[in-house]
């Protein structure tokens, strides 16, 4: 595609998934800037022509930015993303999730910013299913605090779309892992796993290890992305594979990745711990067009490759 | 309609994700039954099923761990255990995960299925079973001694299921296949099927490789007619034994004849490049398919030249390589 190039403001830019739209939008020959607090993000996961702010999303210069810096499209990522510190602290989630994100919507409006992508949750929003996958007409019973402020971000934004004629795109993502990975997000196991199989320690499955999940890997998460840029209208897509794996299979995928062999132990299940969990993201790729998602083999290879230099480098 | 008791179904597709597999699944989501998928991925692929994805329930698993194929049994009335490591020549080399997968997959699948109330199980057996009776046409209830580990886990799995029909009443069919051939299935890799690793070599002019003087002969099976054998078997009427049938088109086919067979449709010239025969292959294959008919009311409805035709663009759309 050889579109116009867009100035491009990424927040959570120095994070996980943030780091690598930045990657790709500068790839696609767009101007990125970074907003990232840095309270997970880390600098050095961005590369040199991206623009690094050090700012809170709650901070009056983060909008000041957003009104100013003339930004075609917001990439909104930054968030607390960590669950269960959101059923700890679920007015500090709320703070940063909702207020965060109503600061920098409010100012995108204000500085004629003509679309917003935002970063939603699928397993969070949906909550336990009724059906699998779930598509996007699938009833919202978040139950985590985290998923409430999601869903808020979510109709703010259609409230901003309705009033203000913003674009908003919603990406819905399912349990995005991947090279960069920290342990907090939602498909944290990932990381928590490939970093204690690589220190030789045991793994721990909470549970039966039979609950499931839909992980996609951050490449097709980072696709999605670019994708929806410059989508009109407000949408709301699903980001991942359908395929529900549980973690007793997560588990032999990565060993397998890692060429280790080693038991997990299992330990009592998290209370309250959804059970199953995966999104049909054919809209996504009906509409936008977007190619079948990398399998997981595949995923966890480049994965665990990523892990075994950042441990060498550590 | 001669399948209304599967139509809107819940069912379970082990190897859903494979050759044979997503096809049945493309069938039986036309009869609108509820799919779930159970596949590991080892050797199927998400692209088979990349079309009905949004109409499926797939779920990652492996058919050794028991608890995974037990849940992926619950709520469903009937499962069509495809799952399997195929090949011979695989079976040979690394015969210790083809049993482990073959047989106590299998037994899972049969045991879950069990605890889950499902009402039949088809499974896929295969012409491997007749191992070295020399005999032909081959009918059921002739079989002669394993010849791989591979044939070995097949003939497990039959007397597993003759097994678990006598200990616990459970209803359970199998099928033989007889090298199923068609759309999906994959020429790379070293354990890839004659028919494949044939176009793939037409597709880029390239000699097929014939492993011995190419007079061994095979019964081709379109994998259509597989797949009706399934539905078949869903809904035949009761059965009180345990039944393992021949699916299969019925006619013999000489390697050096389908060659020439692939000639005809591909176009493209292929001399063949002969090597060694392969420990464990079978000289001469061909069902008997009275049994077929007389217990599923299966009958081939396509041959080889038909099948080839309806095959060939897969091969040349899909370029080969790719994950192997």
């Amino acid at each position: 595609m050889t579109e116009t190039s867009k100035t491009i403001l990424v927040t959570g830019g120095a994070g996980f998934i943030g780091s690598h739209l930045c990657d790709a939008f500068s790839a696609e020959g767009h101007r990125v800037l970074v907003i990232d607090n840095l309270s997970s993000g880390r600098r050095e996961n961005l590369s040199a022509d991206a623009e690094l702010h050090v700012l809170d999303i709650g901070d009056e210069a983060a909008a000041d930015l957003v009104r100013t810096a003339g930004i075609d499209v917001l990439v909104h990522h930054a968030a607390q993303m960590d669950v269960r510190r959101s059923t700890e602290d679920p007015v500090f989630d709320a703070r940063t999730n909702i207020l965060g994100t109503l600061n920098l919507v409010k100012a995108a409006v204000e500085g004629r910013v003509k679309q917003v992508i935002f970063a939603s949750s699928g397993g969070a929003i949906y909550g336990e299913q009724d059906y699998f996958p779930a598509d996007e007409a699938h009833p919202q019973r978040p139950v985590s605090p985290y998923g409430v402020s999601k869903l808020a971000g979510e109709r703010y934004l259609y409230y901003f779309h309705v009033e203000h004629g913003l674009d908003v795109t919603c990406l819905r993502y399912a349990n995005v892992y991947g090279e960069r990975q920290n342990p907090h997000g939602e498909a944290g196991v990932v990381a928590i796993f490939l970093k204690r199989l690589l220190a030789g320690e045991t793994c721990t499955i909470n549970g039966d290890g039979l609950q499931t999940r839909d992980y996609i890997h951050v490449s097709d998460v980072a696709r999605a992305n670019v994708a929806a840029l410059g989508q009109p209208g407000f949408r709301v897509y699903n980001v991942g594979t359908g395929i529900e794996t549980n973690v007793v299979e997560l588990y032999r995928g990565l060993t397998a990745a890692l060429g280790v062999e080693r038991e997990a132990e299992h330990a009592p299940a998290k209370p309250g711990e959804q059970r199953r969990s995966n999104v049909d993201a054919g809209a996504l790729r009906g509409e936008l067009g977007l190619p079948e998602p990398i399998d997981l083999a595949a995923g966890f290879r480049r994965t665990a490759d990523w892990f075994r230099g950042a441990m060498v480098e550590a | 309609m001669p399948f209304d008791n599967l139509r809107g179904a819940p069912v379970l597709v082990t190897g859903g994700a494979g050759f044979i597999g997503s096809h049945l699944v493309d069938a039986l989501l036309e009869l609108d039954c509820a799919v779930r998928v159970l596949d590991d991925f080892s050797t199927g692929r998400e692209s088979n099923l990349a079309h009905c994805r949004h109409r499926i329930e797939l779920v990652r698993g492996d058919l050794r761990h028991a608890r995974t194929v037990a849940l992926a049994c619950e709520e469903r009335r009937f499962v069509f255990h495809q799952g399997a490591l195929g090949s011979v020549p695989r079976s040979m080399e690394d015969p210790a995960t083809t049993v482990a997968v073959n047989v106590g997959g299998t037994a899972n699948v049969f045991a879950g299925a069990r605890d889950a109330g499902v009402e039949r199980v088809v499974y896929a057996s295969s012409s491997s079973v007749y191992g070295d009776s020399e005999r032909l046409p081959k009918v059921e209830g002739e079989e002669g001694r394993p010849l791989s580990p591979y044939a070995l886990s097949k003939k497990m799995n039959e007397d597993l299921a003759e097994m678990f029909v006598s200990c616990f009443g459970m209803e359970l069919i199998g099928l033989r296949y007889f090298n199923v051939y068609g759309p999906r299935q994959r020429p790379d890799g070293p354990y890839a099927a004659v028919i494949p690793r044939f176009f793939a070599a037409a597709v880029e002019g390239r000699a097929p490789v014939i492993y011995g003087d190419g007079e061994q002969s095979r019964d081709f099976t379109f994998v259509a007619d597989a797949v009706r054998a399934n539905l078949l078997a869903a809904v035949t009427a009761e059965i009180r034994d345990h039944v393992a049938v021949n699916v299969a088109s019925g006619r013999q086919t000489s390697i050096n004849e389908l060659a020439r067979e692939l000639f005809v449709v591909s176009g493209s010239p292929v001399p063949a490049n002969h090597q060694a025969e392969r420990p464990g292959d079978v000289r001469h294959s061909l069902a008997d398919l009275a049994r077929a008919h007389a217990a599923l009311g299966y009958s081939p409805e396509t041959d080889l030249t038909a099948g080839l035709a309806q095959t060939l663009p897969h091969y040349q759309a899909v370029p080969t390589g790719g994950a192997a």
